[in-house]
């Protein structure tokens, strides 16, 4: 082959990607949860912002800077480049006959055009190239330090830009470094083994760090450094409050076709593990399978088996590609027909098309400095707002989640963008420090926004910062699906409402509590709790009668107590208990299992009582002994 | 591979018979023909004891749903409530249990192909 072939590629790849990229602009199909973040980001890109340093960002510079930087767009398209060609490559080194190569890259090709949006190509790609190129230089070539060095180099460049991705390829190489470590047949001479294997790791960090250098350049630059490192520390608590059960899945095309690959590629390598020697196709089968096992891990925030389904496509074709080579039949007319059939399976299977923001040049769009693409739909979020101008003093909080009001005011970004970012303790915390520095005398309430809660209802999710809001706003208007709430110290939330039923239902959302299994969990706590850890004071114990008698003769503050039930002969699933205060009762829904009497219940965490105010009754129905605790200085009940 | 190849021709036409089988038919086509392929013999007996592990998986898989329940409230809630704390379920619960199902499944399929290794050499 021509020695100026694979850099002419190159550089056509990268020319037509690059004017692709310049010319498109992304595309926002609905204003939802999680679509609204990316528009917000690219507020925060156009108008100067810092990402880690002035909010919370879990992605890369890259992605970033994209519609903002014509350099970010360069690399992208050498990053989309390389990865395109590394595929090529890959597919290439898998067959010898060129018939099952040119099928299955044209293949591949229509694959990535029709069902991976770009954006997914490039985020998820660059793991797939960093799995390809470290299975290469680890596994099929003889390990040098230079190799070492260089795939170093390519997971700091990749954290970098993606800063997830690079974290996964450190990931992958760790678990490399071990499968060869204990693949060694001459394992007489440890020392020797151990002393190499400090030195490639040594060079492997080296290269990293190198790697890594104008992520860390920059961030200094702009003092995003130790922004970075308190970004980290949220990203590792949310896969705690986001996870949802989303992992197995037979429900859907996507979710069938990538746990067959991965039983496939498992499959075979198990078989293949008992043979005398592993060849190369199996080697890159063994690194795909741990980029997609790795990558599920996605799957904690939402079902994420459409944005794998290209991976699980290259373990297929890997997986043919050993079939096809065993039988060393790859000549034979039936063997070509065998491929075209499965070829067409793949064709014809129901992937499902990305319904996700894409990278697009389609017209009907509203346009923003030609970078970004608004569907009509987001066009009437600022339409919504134009209408609130008047109702709208001073500066605005959003509440659960509509960080377009920030871009649509031109006001100084909150570090966390909804509620789901906000569900560490922490972070609610970093949230009403920025409601009170900001002298923020509107919040901007929107009931209807649940999807960000995955059913997590908003008065439990960010109870802390809704204590704070309730706490020191009340209604004063209400347009379209907004409740403007300003800032009122001495009114009542609960009290002070407008003569509007609309105004009235909002209220009683905050008075009827969907509990879930909290009460139940904590109950379980609590029962299981010795005495001696526990050191809260009983204010009373007995049945409804002898507890309403104590509590309408002594001052109990809600905000002071824990209230705990304990149940007999429980015949229903849902219970519900009410507490009255001040001509306000309040009613507290929660489940309820069979052999499990305790159920406990902090009530400071009830609206009606984020504010002082006395229980004046309490109601049950149902066969109950109830305990009324004084809350200690330290607890650790939710 | 003839056979094969005629199998594959047969699910592809069931996309004219019902469109809805058509993903679950074309995933066991995929996964059957590319793992019997490889086993160079006793293949009857493995595509027995392969479809029997298959079907064991796939169904613990769909009974997830019915499983879970079995595993609440084992979950302790701190600062803000997530999915997991609301519903009362432990966290990374489908995760483990992916896992563990997969992991079954493979020590399965190793213990068949060390016991038969010896027949088929």
């Amino acid at each position: 082959m021509n020695k100026y072939f694979f850099p002419a590629v190159f550089i056509t790849t990268v020319c037509g990607f690059f004017l692709y990229l310049i010319t498109a602009c992304a595309v926002y199909g609905e204003a939802n949860f999680d679509s609204i973040n990316f528009l917000y980001w690219n507020y925060g890109a156009m108008s100067g912002h810092i990402p880690y340093r002035d909010f919370f960002y879990p992605y890369g510079l890259i992605q970033y800077y994209l519609y903002s930087q014509v350099l970010a767009t360069f690399l992208y398209a050498i990053v989309l480049s390389i990865i395109s060609i590394s595929i090529g490559l890959y597919l290439k080194s898998l067959f010898k006959n060129t018939f099952y190569f040119l099928l299955s890259f044209i293949f591949v090709g229509y694959f990535i055009v029709s069902f991976v949006s770009i954006e997914t190509f490039g985020r998820y790609g660059s793991l797939v190239f960093l799995g390809i190129l470290m299975g290469y230089l680890i596994l099929v070539k003889k390990r040098a330090l230079r190799n070492e060095f260089l795939a170093g180099l390519s997971c700091g460049v990749m954290f970098s830009l993606f800063f997830d991705q690079g974290a996964y390829g450190v990931l992958i190489y760790v678990l490399l470094s071990f499968f060869y470590l204990f693949s060694k047949k001459n394992r007489k001479n440890w020392r020797k083994i151990l002393k190499n294997y400090f030195f490639y790791t040594f060079y492997f960090g080296l290269g990293f760090i190198v790697g890594a250098l104008p992520f860390i350049i920059f961030l200094s630059m702009h003092d995003g450094l130790l922004g970075f490192f308190e970004n980290l520390k949220y990203l590792s608590g949310v896969p705690k409050y986001a996870k949802v059960p989303f992992f197995p899945s037979l429900k859907n095309p996507d979710g069938i076709f990538v746990t067959v690959s991965i039983i496939i590629s498992t499959v075979l390598l198990l078989l293949k593990s008992t043979g005398k020697k592993i060849q190369m196709e199996e080697k890159m089968l063994f690194v795909l399978t741990l980029v997609i096992l790795i990558l599920q891990y996605k799957n904690i925030v939402r079902p994420f088996f459409s944005q794998l389904t290209f991976i699980a496509i290259l373990i297929y074709i890997n997986s043919i590609a050993i079939v096809i080579r065993d039988l060393k039949t790859s000549k034979d007319l039936s063997t070509k027909l065998f491929f075209v059939v499965v070829i067409i399976m793949l064709i014809v299977f129901p992937f499902p098309k990305p319904t996700f923001f894409k990278i697009d040049n389609g017209f009907g769009y509203v346009l923003n400095g030609g970078k970004v693409c608004y569907t009509k739909n987001t066009h009437e979020v600022y339409k919504e707002f134009a209408s609130l101008k008047d109702d709208i003093s001073g500066n605005v909080y959003s509440y659960p989640a509509n960080p377009l009001i920030y871009a649509y005011l031109h006001q100084k970004l909150p570090y966390f963008l909804t509620i789901y970012e906000t569900t560490l303790d922490e972070a609610q915390e970093k949230s009403i420090q920025y409601i009170k520095d900001n002298k923020v005398q509107t919040i901007l309430f929107d009931p209807t926004s649940e999807a960000i809660q995955d059913g997590v209802p908003d008065v439990l999710r960010a109870n802390t910062l809704l204590s704070h809001i309730l706490s020191n706003f009340t209604i004063k208007a209400h347009k379209g699906k907004y409740f403007v709430l300003q800032k009122s110290e001495k009114s009542d939330f609960f009290t002070d409402v407008p003569n509007d039923k609309e105004a009235r239902d909002f209220v009683n959302r905050f008075l009827n509590i969907p509990m879930g299994a909290i009460p139940l969990s904590e109950g379980k706590r609590f029962e299981n709790m010795s005495d001696n850890v526990w050191r809260g004071k009983v204010l009373v114990q007995g049945d409804l009668v002898k507890v309403n008698q104590y509590i309408s003769n002594n001052t109990v503050f809600g905000k002071q107590v824990f209230v705990i039930l304990k149940l007999q002969n429980i015949n229903k699933d849902i219970g519900l208990l009410d507490f009255y205060s001040n001509k306000e009762k309040t009613t507290i829904e929660f489940h309820m299992e069979n052999n499990h009497p305790w159920y406990f219940f902090n009530v400071s965490r009830v609206p009606l009582f984020f504010k002082d105010r006395r229980i004046e009754k309490i109601d049950f129905k149902g066969d109950v002994e109830i305990v009324i605790l004084q809350k200690p200085i330290d607890y650790k009940f939710w | 591979m003839k056979l094969f190849t005629w199998l594959g021709v047969v699910v592809l036409c069931s996309l004219f018979l019902n469109e809805k089988m058509l993903p679950l038919l074309i995933g066991l086509y995929l996964l059957f023909t590319c793992v019997l392929l490889v086993v160079p013999k006793l293949r009857l007996l493995f595509l027995v004891i392969f479809t029997g592990c298959i079907g064991v998986f796939f169904t613990f898989l769909y009974l997830i749903d019915y499983i879970r329940p079995f595993f609440l409230y084992k979950t302790s809630v701190e600062g803000g409530v997530g999915y997991a704390q609301y519903f009362g379920y432990p966290i990374h619960f489908d995760d483990l249990y992916f896992f563990v199902l997969l992991s079954i499944f493979l020590l399965g399929t190793l213990v068949f192909i060390k016991l038969t290794k010896r027949k088929n050499e």
